[in-house]
């Protein structure tokens, strides 16, 4: 089998490959025909998503319905609603902090996509580390104890905030689930006597991603979108505003805390083999 | 001028350490010099006006891979021959 020049494996991936190429390539030959959208958008320069390039947070949606599809024409039109912090209510995305309503309200989708990624990162971490022989753990100083145990709930406080002010701040759910790993790695490495619980992590982890995946379904029922912003919005700039941006950004939080945290668990003493 | 100038020892620091990662015999100190690396690359994503990156790559690069590449170091052998 493994003189052969040709075998199966080779052809499958190159079947996939000459698959993947064709799909990435067929927009250039599409010519619109099948587009229910509009008849003019023959061009692929033309289905660009102008509508959203035009599309404000305040009231200007109004003024894009009122063009008709003819976008080129009406753009000088569009007044730009200026957005004041403390003061715009309701605004179409809530978030102050424009990166995160660019990743959790317009891309959502590339985000679960991130979390799902690392999941299954973790879970090969914990495929691979399964059965090898666990490693002894020193007896620890009482310096360094006293230091840890002062130190985790600082940091612990530090992710927190890092993922529950996501929409207001820099930061969010991934940088603060980091940070909260991180004060685990200080627990597992500074304190032999931390009683870790694997069924503790792992079912926080699964809860927090089952109510992701919920949520997004949620908006799936109410506004006929995936992961669409159903809950209201509030003042921008305030702590509750975008209570939507702010629940997933802290259920991710949760995720990849515990998740890392988990995972360096297995990698630091070794899994035990069930 | 000052931030030059910070810019400059950040450039070096980075610069400096990647090169000892590479060329050190004891294992350890790669890890650790690859630690004040990412150190460095987040202050200088800070200066560079993007937090996000920066607290990212102070929590994964500094804190969490460095302590990944320390357990591999743990199960394996610390001197290079």
């Amino acid at each position: 089998m493994r003189e052969t020049n040709f075998n199966t494996g080779k052809f499958f991936a190159l079947l996939a490959a000459v698959v993947l190429a064709a799909f990435m390539l067929s927009p250039f030959f599409d010519t619109g025909s099948g587009l229910k959208a509009d008849a003019k958008l023959k061009n692929l320069k033309d289905r660009v998503s102008l509508h959203y390039a035009l599309k404000n947070v305040g009231e200007a949606e109004g003024a894009v319905e009122e063009c008709q599809g003819d976008y080129y024409a009406c753009r000088d039109r569009v007044k730009c609603a200026p957005v004041t912090y403390r003061e715009t209510k309701d605004a179409e995305t809530g978030p102050a902090n424009l990166v995160t309503s660019i990743v959790l309200d317009y891309r959502a989708f590339d985000t679960l996509g991130e979390v799902t990624v690392l999941f299954i990162s973790i879970l090969g971490v914990a495929l691979i580390m399964t059965g090898l022989p666990a490693l002894p753990v020193k007896k620890e100083s009482l310096i360094q104890l006293a230091g840890a145990r002062f130190l985790t709930p600082v940091i612990m406080l530090v992710g927190i905030y890092i993922f529950m002010h996501g929409h207001l701040t820099p930061g969010g759910g991934f940088p603060g689930g980091a940070v909260i790993a991180t004060a685990f790695l200080l627990l597992f490495m500074s304190d032999s006597g931390y009683g870790y619980r694997e069924r503790r992590f792992k079912s926080a982890e699964t809860l927090a991603g089952a109510v992701i995946v919920l949520l997004a379904l949620a908006g799936l029922v109410l506004r006929k979108s995936f992961f669409a912003n159903f809950l209201p919005n509030g003042v921008v700039g305030e702590l509750f505003s975008s209570l939507l941006i702010m629940a997933l950004y802290s259920l991710i939080g949760i995720k990849v805390g515990s998740e890392l945290a988990g995972g360096i668990k297995n990698l630091y003493t070794g899994e035990k083999d069930d | 001028m000052l931030i030059l100038v910070m810019f400059l020892f950040l450039f070096l620091l980075i610069f400096v350490s990647a090169l000892y990662a590479v060329f050190a015999r004891d294992i350890l100190f790669c890890v650790i010099s690859l630690g004040v690396m990412s150190l460095a690359a987040s202050i200088v994503f800070f200066l560079l006006n993007a937090p996000d990156v920066a607290i990212t790559e102070a929590a994964v690069g500094a804190a969490l891979t460095t302590a990944i590449y320390l357990f591999g170091v743990r199960r394996t052998e610390r001197e290079d021959k």
